[in-house]
């Protein structure tokens, strides 16, 4: 008894076609994958640390710009200091003429 | 230990100030409101109190002395010791490692184990001759695992870090920006002479007087010094001239070479930097000694003003710090 309603030309076909739809997945999810993978880099730090002690997705050395703490810094609150990729300048000391103490001194400590 | 400070008020009216000890350095916070002076420094001491019991080298119940008993495994911390290590490693980070919070161990090996003071009082003691020490890298600072959403902190096993570099420059950002915001009055907060300020700027900015050894600005200063007005950020300065010490016929500083261990054989002995936070000054200060002549194009590459003084006095300045010398 022929088990079989589709004929061999017509199952070889089918089967073509179905490789064909594979071979076209394969090749989307693979661009896909490339394509994430160029996302994943692009939006990561330039200077993202190497963990060499133990990786974990969760941990980062440096590159977290989330605070801990609720009183914040600087480097917690503008947004600058710990998620830049450098020192941040300000905008250059001036000269002063005012005749009275300064009102601290900076030197080694 | 409660701060024994002073309260005083410039002639003018204008600024009202306090100093004290503490954090093994010299405190001072000056605001633009005089009925704010007493409620910034409470503040500013509160801050101070949670900062040596969290980052202290020196006291044995300190959260970073305890935090050695982890053993390399990872470890609950407070987000003030987790601040003051995620400054230390964007330091290190940003320095390609010049600046290093991984050199405890190192600093205790040349004699700086204990408050300055101590240290100070044990070089008079008859020295034995000539000494050398070699101090062998445990790990490096990019083996530690900060992560700040769970709180948790590995430091690899024979690592004692020394934050000192980066951790008052990074409290008084924070301490200046909350005392601010609370008080609602202009702030400058001095640790040690690492300066951030906050709010209400005074007329015609803040002025503060650059020179080797951080002093009273009321008192005159030896050697160069340059009076400037700043009107954000901070400023930091580094010195191989403070925190000076004999110790087995070597004169130390607490400046040290990552790559040697030993204080930094530097050409400039003093450097002034303006930057966005006071963190970020004393980062590039601390390394521009590190770097010695590559410092002022690193410097200038960034965009950082500063002056530079060589250990012969000549002073450099760089990204438009002013040229014109005040003493």
């Amino acid at each position: 008894m022929n088990g079989s309603p589709i004929s061999g030309p017509t199952r070889q076909h089918a089967r073509r076609q179905g490789q064909a739809r594979m071979s076209a997945l394969t090749r989307v999810v693979g661009a896909a994958s490339v394509l994430g993978a160029v996302a994943i880099a692009v939006s990561l730090p330039q200077s993202t640390s190497v963990n060499t002690a133990s990786a974990s997705p969760a941990t980062t050395s440096l590159t977290s710009a989330s605070s801990g703490d609720d009183n914040s810094s600087s480097d917690d609150n503008s947004g600058t200091a710990s998620s830049s990729s450098q020192l941040q300048p300000s905008a250059a000391p001036t000269t002063t003429t005012t005749t009275t103490p300064p009102a601290a001194t900076s030197g080694g400590s | 230990m409660k701060a024994t400070s002073t309260l005083q008020t410039q002639p003018s009216g204008r600024l009202c100030w306090a100093n004290w000890n503490a954090i093994g350095t010299a405190i001072r916070i000056v605001v633009t409101d005089a009925t704010q002076l007493e409620a910034a420094r409470a503040m500013l001491e509160d801050d101070l109190a949670v900062l040596d019991m969290s980052c202290s080298r020196f006291r044995a119940d300190s959260e970073l002395i305890q935090l050695e008993a982890s053993a390399g495994r990872p470890a609950k911390v407070s987000p003030v010791l987790a601040g003051a290590v995620r400054a230390a490693l964007r330091g290190a980070r940003l320095t390609d490692g010049d600046v290093d919070p991984t050199l405890g161990h190192a600093m205790e090996a040349i004699g700086y184990d204990r408050d300055f003071v101590l240290v100070q009082a044990r070089q008079s003691r008859p020295q034995a001759a000539k000494m050398r020490v070699s101090v062998s890298r445990a790990a490096s600072w990019r083996q530690i695992e900060l992560n700040e959403a769970a709180g948790l902190l590995t430091v690899p096993v024979g690592v004692r870090l020394d934050l000192g570099a980066t951790a008052k420059a990074w409290a008084a950002d924070r301490s200046a920006q909350r005392i601010a915001r609370v008080l609602s009055c202009g702030v400058l907060v001095s640790l040690g002479g690492d300066i951030a300020i906050a709010g209400d700027l005074p007329p015609g900015g803040w002025s503060v007087r650059v020179q080797d050894v951080t002093g009273d600005p009321l008192e005159p200063t030896t050697g160069p010094a340059d009076v400037i007005s700043i009107r954000e950020g901070g400023l930091a300065t580094s010195s191989t001239r403070a925190r000076r010490w004999e110790r087995g016929g070597d004169v130390m500083h607490h400046i040290l070479d990552p790559r040697t261990g030993w204080p930094a054989e530097s050409v400039w002995r003093t450097v002034s930097v303006a930057a966005g936070s006071a963190l970020d000054a004393n980062i590039a200060s601390t390394a521009a000694i590190i770097r010695g002549h590559r410092a002022t194009g690193w410097l200038a590459k960034l965009g950082l003003p500063a002056r530079l003084v060589a250990v012969d006095g000549s002073v450099k300045t760089v990204a438009g710090w002013p040229k014109e010398v005040r003493s």
